[in-house]
């Protein structure tokens, strides 16, 4: 029975969804509280699966080493099954998932407008999302990939700021020119791998997509793949110079979408590079590596250098999240052990932390409905609780000791400075520039003169710490002791690394 | 003589539904006109039986000694049509009833329409493809031309009926060219018949069919380059007939286009680079061009060349593998479903609106109707084949069959055109969620029109999560 | 003595004629007559290749084909009066000139 957890996890807010639907247009509190119940299951559950979870197990090429598989025919003419399962790189993303989906139910409190609507969207991103994580089958992977795009859309073009249309239908594209690439690769993959669409059995057949004797358009076929799903990946992620539509994306978005976006959406890039990318074309991965490295530490060192330039405080962390995304992207390059670990929680840590600073954002929009951040000034003064959950938020985000950023950091840090000892040091500087542009925007924002227009803003409330609490409890739990999340992934790490290294 | 290969079972759907065709003529005339509200039912009624024996067929033997098949290719395409069918005629009825069209006539003329539909896709000889044909085209020409006191609607027959006869001039020498030089009219015994004149003078009279042959069916398909006929008929002909026309005249024609490009895999060397070439054009222009419309109707016009264009890649696939005819059959369904559905909303909305189909109308139609809203933008998806709807499944075996043949450049284009198309399927979403609208007031939908776009968005969701309930009927074709 | 290959000239030849009409004429009358003329091309190449491969199925196909030609003439000639009622001319120019601009609505 227990492995229908995934199944229910997936599916439980679908079905919260379609209640909502039904529900009377004007029991507010009813639709918010359903969208809460319906979101609580997946994160109950997941607390479940992160407690049983069989640490010893391998996963990534080994289906044994998978936890609550369920595998069942759902399109037998073409070998499409509904396959799914967890493994240590799945593990935390799930988890993170499901939480930061719960937390932003009550994120979304203050939104008026079409309510059944909204909720019943996020609802069905949730499913995108989890599914997504899930899936050990490709077409299934690709269908829940772009399930999450149509509710993504929506929530940014009807909820969002003044220029949503713009930025919902940019996202859209952006994202969709990706996925399309992605579904001839998988084609191409299908006829050259013995007609299965299962991840498992493909990596099996990395050998056969590897022989240089494969051709596709008259290119090597395994590096023409690669590159293509990379792309795919990569404009999720975003990594330089797809990234365009991810200020324009959180800028117009709604808060709680925002931290979606951040939190899990972003993961999504990379968790695809080390699921698929890497363990199906191990040579093409080496090939790359280095490649890959450089294009994260340009992400490392041009986001930190956009956010610093950045007047809008959401913009802000909209392109720190570029800079912070790009620690993963070299921890992964390395192939190390320590250098994948680093990248796996970094995707985790970062999904905390950045959800807790667009949530800060989200708190000081909603009372002063601009967030320009040299209109604001002594926010210490008037609003010391809030100031104090920034603080934490802030300092975690440039990678503090004692908070969950750090140790990942450093992780990717050791790893990479194995492979790239050059690319390491110029990354460094990332932290530099990121303890500037946090350091500097605080003082703007929160140290200074008061000023007078904000004198009255009223104190961060119960509703919004209790968004913003856990996440902060967590930043710190794992900064002092990361073992819990990093023991879920450390075997799969590692694994993925010998199956790349060993190739 | 033994008449045991008559077998007139074999032909049950389209008696069925020629016979209705003729039951609602003769009941017109015999209640001089005073019944013609309750004719819509008998013709559903027939459609239904037909579509019931498509379901359960009474046998599974050819008919009139080969002529008319029974294979899974046969009732696969006999559904299609009569799912367009069952979804266009209430919407039909009530929009010729609307318009003061003659309704007596737009039910027999669809009937008689779809008679040569379903004869297309269960033909098994070149005399009964051509007799179906034509049958379908005539009947079309008519209902092009049913509102005659509009200018559109003549000028839509007119050419309608010049381009379509052309095209059969094509069609029929080709045939002949063929059918000569093979010996046999039995379709799929030209391969071998071909096979036995390779390397003689008649050869090349056979390969001089084949090409004027498949540049008749790419003219009744709307494909490029013989698409100059489609705007001007597509927005000129009444929105129903447009519909029944992009629909189910569509999808037989490739059903009859696939049996043909099926027997002639020996000779593929031949047509699979003209037919690429035309699939690829297709795809680019059709896609283009819908993209820049500001009226819906033209829009869907236009997308419906597109769509011709992702069938024909399918088709290509079939000079590799006969298999691939089951992924263009399979296309077929969801297409007819979301595209007759998007028509019929069409004519509601621009009735409600502007009155000639301008985009604008849209604006603002999720605070007027909301479930409209939201299936219009489920059908405009589903078109656009975003999973998890039908329209996904369907695009995804094209380019599976287009890869397994190693034609992935064009696969890729598919692909990449399609991005553009749900560009230009998402313009009418946008409108009616991120707009404010023009005209307050709701929008209400009447009865027929909401169960054909209830039944059509349900289809598409269920064919896209089960595509077993279709692609199980589907199995067997092409092998 | 004509054998096969002349007759096929002759069809072909008539077909080219035919498709040069329709492209070039733009009277839709004088269109339909040269459509008939393809069509009858084609009879001619099936009662050929019938006769020469004695076969009766070619003039079968002939048979049905020219019944067809018949039934897709009257509904022609329906549209083109039709045409003729409402514009006073059957040629393809000046009836696209009364159209104008107004051919989008329904």
């Amino acid at each position: 029975m227990e492995q229908w957890v995934l199944t229910l996890m997936t599916f439980v807010p679908l079905l919260g969804a379609a209640v909502i639907t039904f529900l009377p247009k004007d029991q507010h509190n009813l639709i918010r509280w359903t969208a809460a119940a319906f979101a609580a299951v997946p994160l109950l559950l997941a607390f479940w699966v992160w407690q049983t979870f069989n640490r010893a197990g391998v996963g990534v090429d080994d289906l044994a080493g998978f936890q609550y598989v369920v595998k069942l025919p759902w399109i037998p003419a073409y070998n499409i099954e509904y396959f799914i399962g967890v493994d240590g790189l799945s593990a935390p993303m799930v988890l993170l998932t499901a939480l930061l989906s719960f937390l932003c139910i009550f994120a979304s409190w203050g939104i008026s407008k079409q309510l059944k609507g909204y909720f019943a969207l996020f609802l069905l991103l949730e499913t995108g999302m989890m599914g997504t994580f899930v899936s050990l089958d490709f077409i299934l992977f690709y269908v829940f990939w772009e399930v999450m795009l149509l509710p993504m859309y929506f929530l940014i073009g009807i909820w969002g700021g003044p220029r949503r249309e713009y930025a919902a239908i940019k996202f859209f594209l952006y994202t969709l020119a990706g996925s399309v690439l992605m579904l001839v690769g998988i084609l191409a993959l299908y006829f050259q791998g013995g007609q299965t669409f299962s991840l498992i059995e493909l990596m099996a057949h990395a050998r056969d997509f590897a022989n240089p004797a494969l051709t596709i358009f008259g290119m090597n076929f395994a590096k023409v793949l690669f590159v293509a799903f990379f792309i795919g990946f990569a404009i999720k992620v975003p990594v330089w110079p797809f990234h365009t539509w991810l200020p324009d994306a959180h800028v117009e978005a709604p808060t709680a979408i925002s931290v979606i976006l951040a939190g899990v959406l972003l993961k999504m890039g990379t968790y695809g590079m080390m699921r698929i990318s890497m363990p199906i074309f191990p040579g093409a991965m080496q090939d790359f590596a280095f490649a890959i490295a450089v294009l994260g530490v340009i992400n490392i060192l041009y986001g930190a250098y956009c956010a610093m330039a950045q007047e809008d405080l959401k913009k802000l962390v909209a392109y720190s999240s570029v800079s912070h995304m790009g620690y993963v992207m070299l921890g992964m390059a390395a192939l190390t052990p320590q250098g994948m670990t680093g990248a796996a929680l970094q995707m985790f840590n970062h999904g905390t932390i950045t959800a807790m600073m667009f949530l800060l954002v989200g708190v000081v929009y909603d009372r002063a409905h601009h967030r320009q951040i040299n209109g604001f000034g002594g926010l210490g003064a008037v609003m010391p609780v809030y100031t104090g959950v920034a603080m934490l938020a802030f300092f975690a985000s440039m990678g503090l000791p004692g908070l969950s950023g750090f140790i990942a950091e450093v992780l990717v840090f050791l790893g990479a400075f194995q492979s790239y000892k050059w690319l390491t040091f110029l990354s460094a500087l990332g932290i530099i520039l990121t303890a500037g542009y946090l350091l500097w925007m605080i003082k703007r924002v929160f140290l200074g003169p008061l000023n007078e227009k904000y004198k009255d803003m009223p104190e961060i409330n119960a509703r919004e710490l209790f968004t913003l609490v856990p996440i902060g409890l967590i930043v710190i739990y794992l900064g002092i002791y990361p073992i819990p999340v990093m023991d879920l992934m450390d075997g799969a790490t590692e694994r993925l690394v010998t199956l790349v290294t060993s190739f | 003589m033994d008449f045991s290969g008559l077998n007139v079972a074999a032909l049950l759907p389209e008696l069925l539904v020629s016979g209705g065709g003729l039951l609602v003529m003769a009941l017109h005339a015999a209640f001089r006109g005073r019944q013609d509200r309750q004719l819509v039912w008998v013709s559903l009624a027939s459609v239904v039986a037909a579509l019931a024996f498509c379901l359960n067929p009474l046998t599974v033997e050819p008919g009139y000694f080969g002529s008319a098949l029974s294979d899974p290719m046969a009732f696969a395409g006999r559904i299609t049509v009569l799912a367009a069918l069952v979804l266009l005629l209430p919407g039909g009825v009530a929009y010729a009833r609307s318009r003061n069209l003659p309704q007596a006539e737009y039910l027999s003329l669809s009937l008689f329409a779809a008679t040569g539909m379903m004869a297309l896709a269960s033909a098994g000889d070149l005399i009964v493809l051509f007799l179906a044909v034509e049958v379908l085209s005539i009947s079309l020409y008519c209902l092009a031309g049913l509102m005659g006191e509009r200018e559109s609607s003549r000028q839509a027959a007119l050419t309608y009926f010049l381009a379509g006869s052309f095209a059969s001039g094509f069609l029929l020498f080709g045939m002949a060219l063929l059918s000569g030089s093979a010996g046999t009219l039995d379709i799929a015994a030209l391969g071998t018949g071909l096979a036995r004149v390779s390397g003689t003078g008649t050869q090349w009279v056979a390969l001089g069919g084949v090409v004027l042959m498949i540049a008749g069916l790419l003219f009744k398909v709307g494909a490029v380059p013989f698409h100059s006929w489609v705007a001007e008929v597509y927005s000129g002909s009444p929105t129903v007939v447009t519909a029944f026309m992009s629909t189910a005249a569509k999808a037989a024609a490739f059903a009859g286009f696939g049996r043909v490009l099926l027997a002639l895999g020996s000779v593929s060397e031949a047509w699979v680079p003209l037919v690429g070439i035309c699939a690829g054009a297709t795809m680019i222009l059709g896609n283009f061009t819908a993209l820049v419309q500001g009226n819906f109707k033209r829009m869907l016009a236009f997308s419906s060349v597109a769509h011709a264009g992702y069938l024909l890649l399918g088709l290509m696939a079939v000079g590799a593998a006969g298999e691939s005819l089951e992924a263009v059959i399979f296309y077929l369904l969801p297409y007819v479903l979301a595209n007759a559905a998007l028509f019929l909303v069409a004519a509601k909305v621009s009735q409600a609106g502007s009155g000639n189909y301008k985009l604008d109308d849209y604006k603002g139609l999720a605070r007027r109707n909301p479930w409209l809203a939201g299936l219009l933008a489920l059908l405009l998806l589903g078109l656009a084949g975003m999973p998890p709807l039908a329209g996904f499944m369907g695009k995804f075996m094209v380019f599976s069959a287009a890869v397994r043949a190693g034609h992935t450049g064009l696969a890729v284009l598919g692909i990449l055109t399609s991005v553009v198309a749900v560009f230009t399927y998402l313009r009418p979403v946008v409108y009616a969620w991120f707009h404010e609208p023009e005209e307050s007031g709701a929008l209400n939908l009447d009865g027929g029109l909401a169960f054909v776009v209830w039944v059509a968005g349900a289809g598409l969701l269920l064919l896209g999560l089960w595509p077993r309930l279709w692609l199980d009927l589907c199995a067997g074709i092409g092998v | 003595m004509p054998t096969l290959n002349h007759y096929l000239l002759l069809a072909i030849l008539l077909f080219g004629l035919g498709v040069t009409g329709v492209l070039i004429r733009r009277n839709a009358l004088v269109i339909l007559m040269c459509v008939e003329l393809m069509l009858n091309a084609a009879n001619l190449a099936l009662v050929a290749f019938g006769r020469s491969g004695g076969s009766l199925e070619g003039q079968a196909f002939a048979f049905f084909s020219m019944t067809v030609a018949a039934a897709e003439v009257a509904v022609g000639l329906a549209i083109v009066v039709l045409i003729f009622r409402h514009s006073g001319s059957t040629d393809l120019e000046s009836i696209r000139l009364v159209g104008g601009g107004a051919r989008e609505e329904q």
